[in-house]
């Protein structure tokens, strides 16, 4: 079952200003794509390819200068009141930054709460609950709760805000760059534990990285993006290997499993 | 070589919360890389800057000397005349209202370099780290240039300093996977031609494992294990490495 | 952040600004509120038997030109002085979160519209604005309040603006758009919190500025009138007594010099502890 339908997608933004040329700048075109049930794809780019933007438009955060996002049929950049709520239900984000993504002056509990106040007809208890579970899901304990960011790690921060995105168990959700901030064992851990959420529940993911062993460890399919277009799709299996050369240069600019540097007999242990 | 070996001894710094890094003893050589790895927490970029006495308020090094060649040497001294610094973040080491040309004259004056002289230098260098363009780049600001091209411009800077040493703190974590590849290969480049010595603060394997000749392993502010890259990786004897090993192998893939 | 949390981070150094300045705001609210009994004589009392009197035990610091109580009418001066600045302020606060708010998170034609309001408002320079409410409706505190009060608002709804604008695109201010939170939801829980900070520490280093506004208007005879224990007015009333009786101007010119100093004091010790770029230990 399709999911997010992604139509003919362009869209830029217009750069100059008083003093200097009116220009467009293009930062998506011609995006066809869709986004199915289940299924975990990786958005594989570099910086300046426009997947940060992609996420906003497949969010409805954005509408897009030419072509669609529809869910269920409807452009989500115009949903509104019940439309746009279950659409919210469904469908979450977790942003790059996490320290960024919570009110500063608010708990944790209350920041991971809030959808569900917002979109669940739980009370006050069965929220707290749902807090609390959420939090345990994602290996953070109960008194995490209670804190304020500042008083949490980078590392502790994502997780909530992976907790958030979790709360309503939506059916898809985009990781823009969620990942990048954190060292590889908590990397790791928290693809583990999306992998089994999605064995579990069928939850879908989108992985938008620049970084190629994180779509080869956990996504089924592989969308290239370089300069705005989507330049390769492939499915990621045993030898992953890219036609384009954008996706060899990705592969290439991963760090090599060990050390490849010729053992010599005169270095002397420091 | 001259200025053959930086060592550092016994560092110690303390803070409110009581002692965040204790006994650190570092090698650097010419021409070869040490990598200290640790996870988050471990001490490892508080003993990058401590070695330097560059500590943010509220934190203090109560112990510790630099020993250039045998011979102690005040951190002031070492500072930008021996060993330059990289960052993590490479904006924040630039001057956002002052242009990419004014930092580098900063750095040439101090070396006594000024005139035809420096501009030739600021070339060179620039040329030395891959950065084309040259003209657009010294006369940008640093909100005008990527993250990727900002660290090569840090690497630019220590070159034009000409220090032996180079104290590089998590280089690449802001940087994506191209500009991490560059950086490296600039980096390796500038340490088998220019024999450059390299302490990289890391806590990513990949990283030791392209550009490590020697390791050293930190947890909860101390040093737990020193080998050869080639040693780490076939035999690691810390519970600190073997965890960051195991994640490292398995999204490297070769652990299925 | 919130004033909750202002208070309650460790104490650092440069707290003696914040403890000089609330010892003396606190001083000064309570001579506000209490004043009419702290004082010993009744500030309005004339007795022209008693004019221009030095300093005596029964008068501490003497006399002025119609025999009153100099320090009586200090006191009970702070009433009218800080109080019609703490009222200037509240509405001054008031239209300024509100138009600045309202402009700043809506945007688009509403956002035009209501800058070309700050723009024609911001033009009105104080005294202008003073002139005018008295001719068209008597001297007065209440209209050198709302003279004030209306020349100012349009600064803070455009700082208002300013802030909630750069509140508004923060990630979590969109994670809770995300969340289904409407935007008046996203605008009074993420938005307005968030900037009570910044404004406080704004509003209270204006607090000076403004307190010279009411007791110069006062002075220039548009505001408070005599007889009222304004400090501005009995400036103005000493005036001829400069050279001979100095003190009758020094003292409720020191006054306005001590509140002004105690409020700055305040705001500039709260603006140390709210930057961000500081570092806690």
């Amino acid at each position: 079952m399709t999911l997010l339908h992604v139509n003919d997608i362009g869209h830029g933004y217009r750069t100059g200003g008083l003093l200097a040329r009116r220009g467009w700048l293009q930062v998506l075109d011609g995006i066809q794509l869709e986004f199915k049930a289940g299924e975990s794809v990786g958005l594989l780019g570099s910086s300046g390819s426009g997947k940060s933007t992609l996420a906003r438009l497949l969010l409805g955060l954005e509408t897009p200068a030419h072509g669609q996002v529809t869910f269920a049929g409807q452009d989500v950049s115009r949903l509104r009141g019940r439309q746009a709520h279950a659409f919210q239900s469904a469908v979450q984000l977790v942003f790059q930054d996490a320290p960024g993504a919570f009110n500063p002056q608010r708990s944790i509990g209350w920041s991971i709460a809030e959808p569900l106040r917002h979109l669940s007809d739980l009370d006050s208890a069965g929220r707290e609950q749902r807090v609390l579970t959420l939090l345990q899901q994602m290996g953070l304990g109960e008194e995490h709760a209670q804190r304020l960011p500042h008083q949490l790690s980078g590392g502790q921060l994502q997780r909530a805000n992976i907790a958030r995105a979790l709360a309503l168990s939506p059916q898809l959700v985009v990781l823009d760059e969620a990942l990048s901030n954190l060292d590889r064992v908590l990397q790791l851990q928290l693809l583990q534990r999306l992998e089994a959420l999605r064995r579990e529940s069928g939850t879908a993911f989108v992985l938008i990285t620049h970084d190629l062993s994180l779509v080869r460890y956990f996504c089924q399919r592989v969308l290239l993006l370089d300069a705005g277009r989507i330049v390769e799709d492939r499915p990621v299996d045993g030898n992953l290997s890219f036609d384009h050369e954008v996706g060899k240069q990705l592969q290439a600019a991963m760090l090599p499993a060990r050390p490849f540097k010729p053992e010599a007999a005169n270095l002397r242990t420091g | 070589m001259e200025h053959s070996t930086l060592e550092l001894q016994g560092l110690r710094i303390e803070g409110r919360a009581g002692v965040l890094v204790e006994d650190v003893d570092l090698q650097l050589r010419r021409g070869q890389v040490c990598a200290l790895v640790g996870s988050s927490g471990s001490g490892k970029s508080l003993t990058c800057l401590g070695a330097l006495d560059l500590l943010p308020a509220g934190l203090a090094r109560t112990h510790g000397q630099l020993l250039l060649d045998g011979q102690a040497l005040p951190a002031a001294q070492v500072r930008g005349r021996v060993a330059s610094l990289v960052l993590q973040n490479p904006r924040s080491a630039f001057n956002p209202v002052r242009n990419m040309a004014s930092h580098a004259q900063e750095t040439l004056k101090l070396r006594g370099i000024g005139g035809a002289a420096a501009r030739a230098r600021m070339a060179q260098c620039l040329e030395a780290v891959g950065l084309e363009d040259r003209e657009r780049v010294l006369q940008a600001f640093a909100f005008q240039l990527s993250g990727g091209m900002l660290q090569r411009m840090m690497i630019a800077l220590a070159l034009m300093a000409q220090t032996p040493f180079l104290l590089a703190d998590e280089p690449t974590s802001d940087l994506d996977a191209l500009s991490q590849a560059r950086f490296l290969d600039l980096l390796m480049e500038l340490v088998q031609q220019h024999g450059l010595g390299v302490l990289l603060v890391t806590h990513d394997m990949g990283v030791v494992a392209r550009c490590a000749d020697h390791v050293a392993v930190m947890d909860a502010g101390r040093i737990v294990e020193r080998q050869t890259v080639h040693g780490l990786f076939e035999r690691p004897a810390s519970a600190a490495s073997r965890t960051l090993l195991d994640a490292h192998q398995i999204l490297a893939g070769s652990t299925p | 952040m919130s004033v909750v949390a202002l208070l309650r981070r460790p104490a650092l150094a440069g707290q003696n600004s914040l403890m000089i300045g609330l010892v003396l705001v606190s001083l000064l609210a309570l001579l506000a509120v209490f004043g009419q009994w702290l004082a010993p004589h009744d500030p309005d009392l004339v007795d022209l038997g008693q004019r221009l009197l030095p300093p005596d035990s029964s008068h501490w610091l003497g006399t002025d030109h119609l025999g009153r109580d100099l320090l009586s009418r200090l006191i009970v001066g702070t009433q009218l002085s800080l109080g019609s600045v703490m009222l200037t302020l509240a509405l001054v606060l008031l239209l300024g979160l509100l138009v600045g708010g309202v402009s700043g998170f809506l945007g688009g034609k509403v956002d035009l519209l209501l800058m070309r309001l700050c723009d024609m408002f911001m033009t009105f320079p104080t005294l202008v604005l003073a002139f005018f409410f008295v001719t068209l409706l008597g001297t007065g505190l209440s209209n050198v309040v709302i003279a004030i009060a209306l020349s100012h608002w349009a600064w803070y709804a455009r700082m208002v603006r300013g802030m909630v604008i750069a509140q508004r695109g923060r990630e979590y201010v969109l994670a809770s758009r995300l969340a289904g939170a409407s935007r008046w939801a996203r605008l009074r829980q993420h938005v307005l919190p968030n900037i009570a900070g910044p404004l406080l520490v704004l509003a209270t280093m204006d607090i000076g500025h403004m307190m010279l506004h009411v007791s110069g208007l006062s002075f220039l005879g548009l505001g408070v009138t005599p007889p009222a224990a304004e400090w501005g007015v009995m400036i103005n009333d000493a005036k001829e007594f400069i050279w001979t009786h100095p003190q009758l101007l020094l003292l409720p010119g020191l006054m306005i010099f001590f509140s002004v100093m105690a409020f700055n004091l305040l705001g500039d010790a709260l603006r140390d502890r709210l930057d961000p770029t500081r570092e806690v230990h």
